[in-house]
């Protein structure tokens, strides 16, 4: 079972377009939206949740059309967590907790206080006089706290501290431990992506420029570093991107379309990202 | 909707405990026909609710909301309802003031009357200037008040000017005439302020 399927979505503001996008999420895979500022990857977020109204498509999100009256329901099934906690800032996580008690009626209280303890964040203090990592896991502790079984997580690694970080990330794996829980996770760090992902999709000026497995991918880019002629005689179809500079040329290629002879090195996430935004960006 | 109002009675509380105590003592002194106190009484109707607008608003917390299982009823009416309750407690000070401080003197003449009169154009206020809020939020939505409040008074006073000496100002009539009208302008706000909440790009 799919836990998201997106079809011909699309979105306009004044300046940008999200232009038909299409993708599905099978249930119990963590995928990594990736993107530039800009790309699109929150206002497909907020289309998922239909916190916003859309110029077309459809979006089923665990079963339900998000835009039927079902998808209230569905919510109490969604955990989220934006860039920002979004909290009111005077508010205390004691009382916090009592506000989503009144919220979801899966609420668990229990869950969102061991999550509090181990996340070392105090009871009793204005959310105001948090830092960001402590706001970022106060979020995600009520995220967790109601049994969702999708999480979106909205740039909710950002601005942290990369210890913070790999403990989120590791809050995130162990979610994804029961069979049935998805997580979508937008990011422009692209190597928290890499860490815990099975799917990537990259957003690019709106448009789904890739939707892959992560390990497909790893296996089926490499970099090829080489020099202005040689990379002329490659298969154009072989080399997804490239960069030439004065010293020589570096190429991401289709591992598969290479003639044997050429030494490849192994690639990374960003890299290919980054190769990928490049020609996208050229090709426009 | 518990859980909404819960949240912002929270923050109110903490956030405006000067304003809710002011509110409370001057509603409850005695009417001594400068109508200060039910100058009160439309401060507190309208003040504390686009307090509460801005707060939401600098917390980014409609964002999130939007995405948690609220209906678009819930998030408009627990706000009305805010700005209703907030109208009811100072209306309350006033009653209570004037039973308790008045020392057995007769109101000011007409009193009465100003205080409908002001409950009655509070509700108003509220019902054309929420659903601007929804649309607009309370940083761009602030500078429309003022708009709003001067054009209802340009109204009530053409209003007043054309129906002079005619049997439509008495007491007995116009009061409870301006509170049917309001309480009819804000239901029918609440179904404006829906559409407009689902309209709003966050």
């Amino acid at each position: 079972m799919n836990a998201i399927e997106c079809r011909n979505l699309t979105k306009t503001y004044q300046g940008f377009t999200l232009e038909d996008i299409n993708f599905s999420v099978p249930a119990g895979c963590i995928l990594g939206l990736v993107g530039e500022n800009g790309a699109g990857k929150s206002t497909t977020l907020k289309l998922l949740m239909n916190a916003i109204p859309r110029d077309g498509g459809e979006i089923s999100i665990l079963g339900t059309d998000n835009r039927s009256p079902d998808f209230l329901h569905t919510k109490e099934d969604i955990g989220v967590v934006l860039d920002e906690a979004c909290f009111p800032e005077i508010i205390t996580p004691k009382e916090l907790g009592k506000v989503m008690g009144f919220t979801y009626a899966n609420w668990d209280q229990a869950r969102y206080e061991t999550y509090l303890t181990r996340f070392r964040i105090p009871m009793d203090k204005k959310f105001k006089e948090f830092s960001r990592g402590m706001k970022m896991k106060l979020a995600i502790a009520v995220a967790l706290s109601h049994h969702a079984r999708l999480l979106l997580l909205d740039e909710a690694t950002s601005g942290l501290d990369p210890m913070i970080r790999d403990e989120i990330l590791d809050v995130f794996n162990d979610f994804t431990r029961e069979e049935d829980h998805t997580v979508v996770f937008s990011s422009h760090i692209v190597s928290d992506l890499e860490k815990i992902c099975d799917y990537i999709a990259f957003l690019h000026h709106g448009r789904l420029v890739l939707f892959e497995e992560k390990d497909r991918l790893l296996e089926e880019y490499a970099l090829i570093k080489l020099t202005a002629d040689q990379l002329s005689e490659l298969d154009p179809a072989a080399v997804a991107g490239k960069k030439v500079t004065a010293y020589g040329a570096e190429a991401l290629v289709r591992r598969n379309l290479i003639p044997a002879h050429f030494t490849t090195e192994r690639t990374n996430l960003e890299d290919i990202i980054l190769f990928l935004a490049q020609e996208g960006g050229a090709q426009q | 909707m518990k859980a909404l109002l819960y949240k912002d009675l929270c923050v109110l509380w903490k956030q405006m405990k000067f304003v809710i105590v002011m509110v409370a003592v001057f509603c409850l002194m005695p009417d001594t026909g400068f109508n200060l106190n039910t100058f009160f009484v439309a401060y507190a109707g309208l003040i504390i609710p686009v307090t509460l607008f801005a707060y939401d608003e600098r917390a980014k917390w409609d964002a999130l909301a939007t995405m948690m299982p609220y209906s678009t009823r819930d998030l408009v009416l627990s706000r009305y309802l805010f700005g209703w309750l907030s109208t009811a407690f100072a209306v309350l000070c006033y009653l209570v003031g004037q039973v308790l401080f008045s020392g057995g003197h007769k109101p000011a003449d007409g009193s009465s009357l100003v205080l409908v009169m002001t409950l009655a154009m509070t509700l108003v206020v509220q019902a054309v200037y929420f659903p601007i809020l929804f649309r607009l939020g309370a940083e761009k939505g602030r500078l429309v008040m003022l708009v709003v409040i001067v054009a209802i008074m340009v109204v009530v006073g053409v209003a007043t000017d054309l129906l002079r000496d005619t049997p439509l100002v008495a007491p007995g009539f116009l009061a409870p005439l301006v509170l049917l009208v309001a309480t009819l302008l804000c239901l029918a706000s609440v179904k404006v302020a829906e559409k407009q909440y689902a309209q709003r790009v966050w």
